[in-house]
């Protein structure tokens, strides 16, 4: 079997992910097997090292019930808001959605740090528990604190694949079991629960494996005494340079993380037959439904649900305007100092243009090399087909932390920390999965007849393709190119460690202003950022509407 | 013959560049890179304006910063030959550890004259302004009858609240802390008994709540969140008190730690435009310039005429509270970091 002419287009993406990623997490998983901070001397110390010591058995404990908890939390709030948006008609479910994509978009950063302000024992949260007569409890750096903050963090990567799941439902089943005398309960219970399986599954695999390689949030919110896993990798490397630790730290989160998604893999792929088969295009049929004590309850749980996806961010805004510099809340004395900072600080003001820069590289390189492995997946010959599929996902299912620290060791040593090409070969590798995903996706539904109409009428190839193809999965393309730049716009892990003093983007500086700072112009970056974000989304949403456009919304 | 020339040339022209200039005078270091870096927070700028940015102005090198000071990111500057770093704030006891190893030793162009000797712990540095690790209690939880000492510190059931302590960082005053408070005299402090003092410290851990960095520990104090601190540094609690209406954080000298800021280079580091920054670092007007505008103590022998400061600014200031302060030994500190660290993070996370 060998490359075809499409299947040559894959190349660039393959050698991409392969030298930038592939090898150097490869090579920080097999340095836990080569490389011995004393006292480990050879073979396996490592492992025993990390088995030996009880806070690291503690950590991983701790770390896997706190992955479970925050998918617990994310499945309860997501489901009713899921369901929700399937019965919501028009411009509500436009608003429903526009929710989850601004929380989705929205800086991971930027995010935490609203967490940050809000736990604080004087903080709002503590605000609304004084007043209610509870009193102020501790939140920050406690375990609930942290989990209150990922589960907000990762909501939308929940209610997402379980709205596409809940979409293809059929009511019409819960009816006829309803019909045939099951009360709503149950019907509920016995007929739309099992259908929306795979949609739990799907969402709470996200949840769970990003949870594990979660390292700005714990930062930021937690403390060490409820460390996660990747926290303590992240130690072991920048205060110990205990590479070789690290790398088996890596290879337990990995392994970890793949056990989980091998048990949901199994489990998905017994009930997604079942679903397949009984599911149809949902139909309008809630009217039936309408009034009843459990809409109301449905419509109360779905606000209150939006209010937590929305309200949290928002507390930065009102920040920025503290003149004091302070993370008191609400501020004492108003002020615009820091947005007038923000505009002339050269720390800032560069933070805004390598984030632009790389981001404006980023999306030019994964939108072009995604586009291409994506047609060689469409129509090429690739040989083992099974290992390039696995490279286009694998970005998306190690966790974080670990491709972090593997690209961090390897540009060490290829002299590239601090560069911008760094900044751009990780992004371009993070964001490729991204585009090569919903490329395919408008490829797959791409009629193949209108490039043979095409041909008999005489354009050639590269005219065919210019002409047609391409228009027509232009949406694809965009919507891939649109990815690639908030991912790279977002990306904070992986850019904590190749920036330098002279090179950080904005959400490293804006990290680093939050741990290293109190002043309030990192207030005013965040406020910025998440209004440009409300903006975008607004934005998209309005062009989609008047495109009549449709078919996702 | 004529490419010889122009070769040999060219050979004399860079060797004549290159060659260390032990003077460092103005033109010499115009537009050459060099990087100053800090342990960051909000007093970075006021480093920068004392000790770096004259040096820039009067030389005309390209200066930029960095935050903060990370050994490990030092150590992997050296070792793999990427040293962008020029001058890098640090502690001494990690300069006794690698002075003659990754890093540079001091031109002989290096004034240290005006610096008294106990700071000038070795030839790898110049030591620059004090700080001292100091418990600090919020006025408002005590109003009558504060804690005046460590052991009162330990005392939570007569001042009840809780206290924050550097966690991720061992080097923060708590195991000294923990040995007074169990009775120790000052010149009986070192050498410490780590598991004693941890024990010590276990008899609050409830009661403490860790911070990450000092900025960390500002908000804690500002939001109120804890009584009592063990902190960081000295200008931390003045911070907390300029930036918040409402709060009032008091420091107590008795036996506060005592340590200072030691201005390294990396091996392979620019050393010209080191020394010149150097010559600043250790000089007293460009103390003067630091101590007149946030509390830091000075390292020179003589601050004659005493610093511009107000009431509250010399109220911070440990300069003026020595004789009440017990300098940290580096020394002993350099040969036990490594086991106090692990003692340390094992029982902060476990």
């Amino acid at each position: 079997l060998r490359l075809d002419g499409w299947g040559l287009l894959a190349v660039p993406a393959i050698v991409c992910l392969g030298v930038f990623f592939a090898y150097p997490t490869i090579e920080i998983l097999l340095r836990s097997v080569s490389e011995f901070a004393s006292p480990q001397t050879s073979g396996l110390d490592n492992f025993r090292w990390f088995f030996d010591t009880p806070l690291n058995v503690t950590v991983l404990w701790r770390t896997f019930y706190t992955a479970m908890i925050v998918t617990a939390v994310c499945l309860a709030i997501a489901f009713p808001f899921a369901y929700l948006m399937t019965i919501a008609r028009g411009k509500f479910r436009l608003l429903l959605l526009g929710i989850v994509l601004v929380t989705l978009v929205s800086s991971l950063v930027v995010r935490s740090y609203a967490w940050v302000i809000l736990l604080q024992k004087s903080g709002p949260i503590n605000d609304v528990l004084a007043a209610f007569g509870v009193g102020r409890v501790q939140l920050a750096g406690t375990t609930v604190g942290v989990v209150m903050a990922m589960s907000q963090i990762l909501i939308p990567l929940m209610i997402l694949p379980l709205y596409a799941n809940m979409r293809a439902i059929d009511r019409h089943l819960v009816l006829a079991a309803e019909s045939l005398g099951a009360r709503p309960a149950v019907a509920f219970m016995r007929v739309y629960l099992p259908l929306s399986l795979p949609g739990m599954l799907a969402g709470s695999l996200f949840v769970f494996v990003l949870t594990l390689g979660f390292y700005i949030t714990p930062t930021l919110v937690g403390s060490p005494q409820n460390a996660l896993l990747s926290q303590l990798i992240v130690t072991q490397i920048n205060r110990l340079l205990a590479f070789g630790r690290a790398g088996a730290m890596s290879v337990v989160l990995l392994l970890l993380a793949l056990i989980v998604l091998g048990v949901v893999a199994r489990t998905a792929r017994s009930r997604l037959r079942l679903a397949q088969d009984q599911s149809g295009e949902a139909t309008a049929i809630e009217e039936l439904h309408k009034g009843g004590l459990s809409r109301i309850a449905l419509y109360c749980f779905g606000g209150i649900a939006a209010v937590w996806m929305v309200l949290p961010s928002l507390v930065v805004i009102p920040m920025s305007f503290n003149a004091y510099t302070s993370l008191a809340f609400p501020p004492q004395a108003l002020s615009l100092h820091w947005y007038s900072n923000l505009v002339s600080d050269p720390e800032w003001t560069n933070a805004v243009r390598h984030t632009l820069e790389i981001g404006i590289g980023t999306t030019v390189m994964a939108t072009v090399l995604g586009t291409a492995a994506a047609l060689a997946l469409d129509r090429g010959r690739i040989p083992g087909r099974k290992l390039v599929d696995a490279l286009f996902v694998a970005p998306m299912v190690v966790p974080l932390v670990i491709i972090a620290i593997g690209v961090y060791s390897a540009f060490l040593t290829w002299h590239l920390v601090g560069s911008s090409q760094a900044f751009l070969a990780a992004h371009t590798v993070l964001a490729l999965p991204f585009v090569i995903f919903t490329v395919s996706a408008s490829l797959r539904t791409f009629d193949t007849a209108l490039e043979r109409a095409a041909a008999s009428l005489g354009a050639g190839p590269v005219q065919t393709f210019a002409r047609i193809t391409l228009p027509v999965i232009s949406p694809g393309i965009l919507a891939g190119a649109v990815m690639a730049f908030t991912v790279s716009f977002d990306e904070s892990v992986v850019s904590l460690f190749l920036a330098t003093g002279e090179y950080r983007t904005l959400p490293v500086q804006i990290y680093t202003a939050v741990i290293r700072n109190v002043d309030p112009t990192v207030a005013a970056a965040s406020s910025s950022v998440l209004v440009l974000t409300i903006l975008s989304v607004a934005l998209g949403g309005w062009i989609v509407r008047r495109k009549r456009n449709v078919g996702f919304v | 013959m004529v490419t010889f020339t122009l070769v040999l040339g060219l050979g004399v022209a860079a060797c004549g560049s290159s060659s260390p200039d032990s003077t460092a005078t103005g033109g010499s270091l115009k537009g050459q890179k060099a990087t100053f870096v800090t342990f960051g927070g909000q007093e970075e700028k006021f480093f920068k304006a004392a000790f770096a940015e004259p040096v820039a102005n009067e030389t005309g090198m390209n200066l930029s910063f960095d935050q903060p000071t990370e050994y490990p990111k030092l150590q992997v500057q050296v070792k793999t030959g990427n040293v962008s770093w020029t001058v890098v704030m640090a502690d001494p006891w990690w300069s006794l550890i690698y002075c003659g190893k990754e890093l540079e030793e001091l031109p002989k162009g290096v004034d240290t004259s005006n610096i008294a000797p106990v700071y000038q712990v070795d030839n790898c540095g110049v030591a620059g302004d004090t700080f001292v690790f100091q418990l600090m209690y919020n006025a408002n939880d005590f109003p009558n009858n504060p804690p005046t000492s460590w052991a009162d510190f330990f005392n939570t059931t007569k001042y009840p609240g809780k206290r924050g302590v550097w966690g991720s960082y061992v080097v923060n005053g708590a195991m000294e802390a923990a040995t007074l408070a169990e009775g120790a005299e000052p010149d009986e402090l070192y050498p410490m008994d780590i598991s004693k003092a941890i024990d010590k410290l276990n008899t609050i851990k409830s009661d403490i709540t860790f911070y990450d960095t000092l900025s960390q520990s500002e908000q804690l104090m500002a939001s109120e969140e804890v009584s009592m601190v063990i902190a960081g540094d000295e200008v931390s609690g003045w911070n907390v008190n300029t930036n918040n209406k409402n709060v009032d954080w008091k420091p107590v000298w008795n036996q506060a730690i005592e340590s200072w800021d030691f201005y390294i280079e990396p091996k392979g580091g620019n050393t010209a435009a080191a020394e010149a920054l150097w010559n600043r670092i250790g000089s007293p007007e460009g103390q003067r310039q630091l101590v007149e505008s946030i509390p830091s103590g000075w390292t020179v022998k003589k601050m004659t005429p005493p610093p511009k400061q107000n009431a509250k600014l010399r109220e911070w200031t440990p300069s003026y509270h020595r004789s009440e302060t017990i300098p940290l030994d580096q020394h002993w500190w350099a040969q036990h970091y490594e086991e106090a660290e692990s003692a340390w993070q094992e029982w902060v996370s476990g």
